[in-house]
């Protein structure tokens, strides 16, 4: 749409397949026209010559095989008069000259045969000729040959004149190429000035263009434009948010970070600055976290989510992975973590890397809000096809429900660690799965999280 | 103790490089994969480095790959994956794919040692030397365990468990891990039959002041009585 090469590409293509057939068909018309004038003109001229011929031939008689010519000088002016050209005759016998011009040749090329004899084209005296020549056959007797020659200048006048009648084709070829031309030119230049407005409104802001003074067919193009625009406009509004907010995020370990050096750089001793700095690599440890929460919501953007594939995964295996991975975290509070799952695969149809991350997170927040000694189970069912984790934590007021699945949004009861991004994770990654994300009390008086697919999982093999 | 360690971060190698010089260790550090095949290459006997560090995110190329590769030449060299990728399903490929160990940046240090200590036992007991946790010894050589001084009763595949157990301490043992390395040993056993081992040899263990605790579903933990958790 911007690079008005393309438009300039256009139009030469129309105009190449407009101009091109026209060309074709004038150029065949007047190649048509021109022999069949010619033929014409030649038919016309050679039925004199052969009549001239015949006149002459009437007037030749036999004798005992001899042949005689008995021409009136009168008839001979009147048979050699032309206003415009040349005419010449010859009559004989063999290698007799009866009478006319000695040397006439006999035969030469492009011969028309006709039923009263033949005629063709040749030099004589350095002209151009068309010649006509009847031969006369008396039994017992050499043929007679009968030359009438003539030059070719009205015939070429002829030939001129009829071809006047291709001047006007000429004219309308040109008059219909200027037209095609101009019809073009007048339907590509709306296109340009549209894709240079286009252009240049898209520069400038991501406002959806007008589609007034837009052609019915180009209406497509300004709905799909208008229809990127809107994405790209609500994308760069949520990355502005989400810049915001990480930054904000970001900042406030930061902040702690640096009064926390302040403390230390002040310490008394040794032994308090370290303290100090014990406590601080912990917020290290939670701007780590911040970090890779922050990065999983990216990968969530709806917008990129097309790279992401779906496969048929066993979900207890993937249970035991993920729980391997925090068994060491959940062992140094002294949770008792656990797994309910039948003993066959579960297999259900998920993107595993991310259900991995949100069953991670899950187990994560139990661990982290689960006071020591507690518990946190993980259970795995295919019968409704569910994955979920409970735990004896403090739980959640019933107020908070809705909110905690919100993005920065952490719970009352949540002291100190975490980012406020756990839970909203696992909200995104069910929906892009179809699943529904729900909270109740667990057994134990803590929280349970389920993730509850919609399709049914299968059990046993693959 | 020799060490190859393949970290291109300066600032990280540095920082390892000091702290571990200063406890006597024989550090060889690279800065790329490059680097590190042509230091192995050296190493005609192979398997001369104790144990490897490795950096995944490495400007010539993916650590993931290098590691599976080095597998394939069937190095039995424990290595320690470092990384800053921690989405859950990269420290899932990260133990899966031939690493012995797998730590996020940033950690650690302290913890960084303390695994590499966990996989030196581990290397060792392969080789068919000693482990010892709390009362319990464990001596490979002779196929025998102790408590204190009296010899434990047990049975060979109870005594693989148990040196598996040991060398995780105390640290769990997935169930997984532990099928797929009695496999190693050409050891096959189900699900079921190896609860049943950790349960004879659990009772085997009352008196010895350490206890295997099973997380259910995911595998299993030797630890010592008195840092027990109280079980509901």
């Amino acid at each position: 749409m911007k690079s008005p090469l393309r438009t300039q590409w256009l139009t030469r293509d129309l105009l190449v397949r407009l101009l091109f057939p026209l060309l074709v068909i004038v150029a065949a018309t007047a190649a048509l026209g021109t022999y069949t004038a010619k033929r014409l003109t030649d038919r016309v001229f050679d039925r004199w010559l052969l009549d001239a011929a015949h006149s002459v031939a009437s007037l030749v008689k036999f004798d005992q095989g001899q042949a005689a010519l008995d021409l009136p000088l009168i008839a001979q002016t009147i048979l050699l008069y032309d206003d415009n050209d040349l005419t010449f005759f010859s009559v004989s016998q063999g290698e007799r000259l009866l009478a006319g011009r000695k040397g006439l040749p006999a035969s030469g090329t492009g011969a028309l045969t006709y039923r009263r004899g033949l005629t063709f084209e040749t030099l004589f005296d350095g002209k151009p000729v068309r010649i006509a020549r009847v031969d006369l056959n008396e039994t017992g007797a050499h043929s007679v040959t009968v030359l009438v020659a003539e030059t070719q200048l009205k015939r070429q006048r002829s030939t001129q004149e009829l071809l006047v009648v291709f001047w006007p084709m000429a004219v309308l070829f040109f008059a219909a190429a200027g037209a095609i031309v101009l019809a073009v030119r007048g339907t590509v230049r709306p296109l340009e000035l549209i894709a240079v407005r286009w252009s240049e409104r898209s520069h400038t802001s991501l406002q959806a263009i007008s589609d007034q003074d837009v052609p019915r067919e180009l209406l497509p193009f300004a709905a799909a434009l208008n229809d990127l625009l809107a994405r790209i406009r609500e994308m760069l509004a949520r990355e502005r948010q989400f810049a915001a907010t990480a930054a904000h995020q970001l900042r406030t370990p930061l902040a702690g970070l640096q009064l926390g050096l302040a403390r230390a750089a002040k310490a008394p001793d040794i032994a308090s600055a370290r303290a100090v700095i014990l406590e601080l690599s912990q917020s290290t440890q939670r701007t780590a976290r911040l970090v890779q929460q922050l990065l999983a919501l990216g990968t969530l953007d709806p917008e990129i989510r097309s790279g992401l594939d779906f496969r048929r995964h066993d979900l207890v295996a993937l249970a035991q992975d993920v729980g391997a991975v925090h068994a060491d975290q959940a062992l140094s509070k002294a949770i008792h973590l656990e797994l309910i799952a039948p003993p066959q695969p579960v297999w259900a149809f998920v993107i595993p890397d991310l259900i991995a991350e949100a069953l991670g997170n899950l187990i994560d927040n139990a661990v982290r809000y689960t006071p020591k000694g507690g518990r946190v189970v993980v259970e795995v069912l295919s019968n409704p096809l569910l994955v979920r984790v409970s735990d004896s934590g403090p739980g959640i007021d019933k107020l908070e429900r809705q909110s905690v699945f919100e993005r920065f949004v952490r719970g009352r009861l949540a002291q100190g660690e975490g980012s406020g991004l756990g839970l909203a994770i696992v909200r995104d990654i069910a929906a892009l799965h179809g699943a529904v994300v729900s909270l109740c009390d667990s057994e134990w008086g803590g929280t349970a999280i389920t993730i509850a697919f919609a399709d049914r999982g299968g059990v046993g093999e693959p | 103790m020799r060490l190859l360690l393949i970290e291109d971060d300066a600032v990280i190698a540095h920082e390892l490089m000091l702290r571990w010089h200063a406890v006597g260790w024989a550090v060889q550090a690279c800065s790329s994969l490059a680097a590190a095949d042509a230091v192995c290459a050296q190493d005609a006997t192979g398997d001369g480095f104790d144990l490897i560090v490795l950096d995944l995110g490495l400007p010539d190329g993916d650590g993931v790959h290098w590691l599976a590769r080095w597998r394939l030449r069937n190095r039995l060299t424990p290595v320690i994956v470092l990384t800053a990728r921690d989405r859950v399903a990269d420290r899932i490929l990260g133990l899966n794919s031939g690493a012995d160990d797998y730590l996020v940046k940033p950690f650690d240090p302290d913890e960084l040692d303390a695994r590499i200590d966990a996989l030196q036992r581990r290397s060792l007991s392969s080789r068919g030397e000693f482990l010892q946790f709390g009362r319990i010894r464990w001596l490979g050589d002779e196929g025998r365990a102790y408590i204190d001084n009296a010899a434990l009763e047990l049975m060979p595949r109870e005594f693989e468990v148990l040196g598996l157990l040991m060398v995780r301490a105390p640290r769990m043992l997935s169930k997984r891990s532990l099928i797929d390395t009695l496999a190693q040993r050409n050891i096959e056993v189900g699900d079921s039959a190896a609860e049943v081992y950790v349960s004879r040899l659990r009772r085997k263990l009352t008196e010895s002041g350490a206890t295997i605790r099973t997380l259910r579903g995911f595998g299993y933990v030797l630890e010592l009585t008195s840092n027990a958790a109280p079980h509901r």
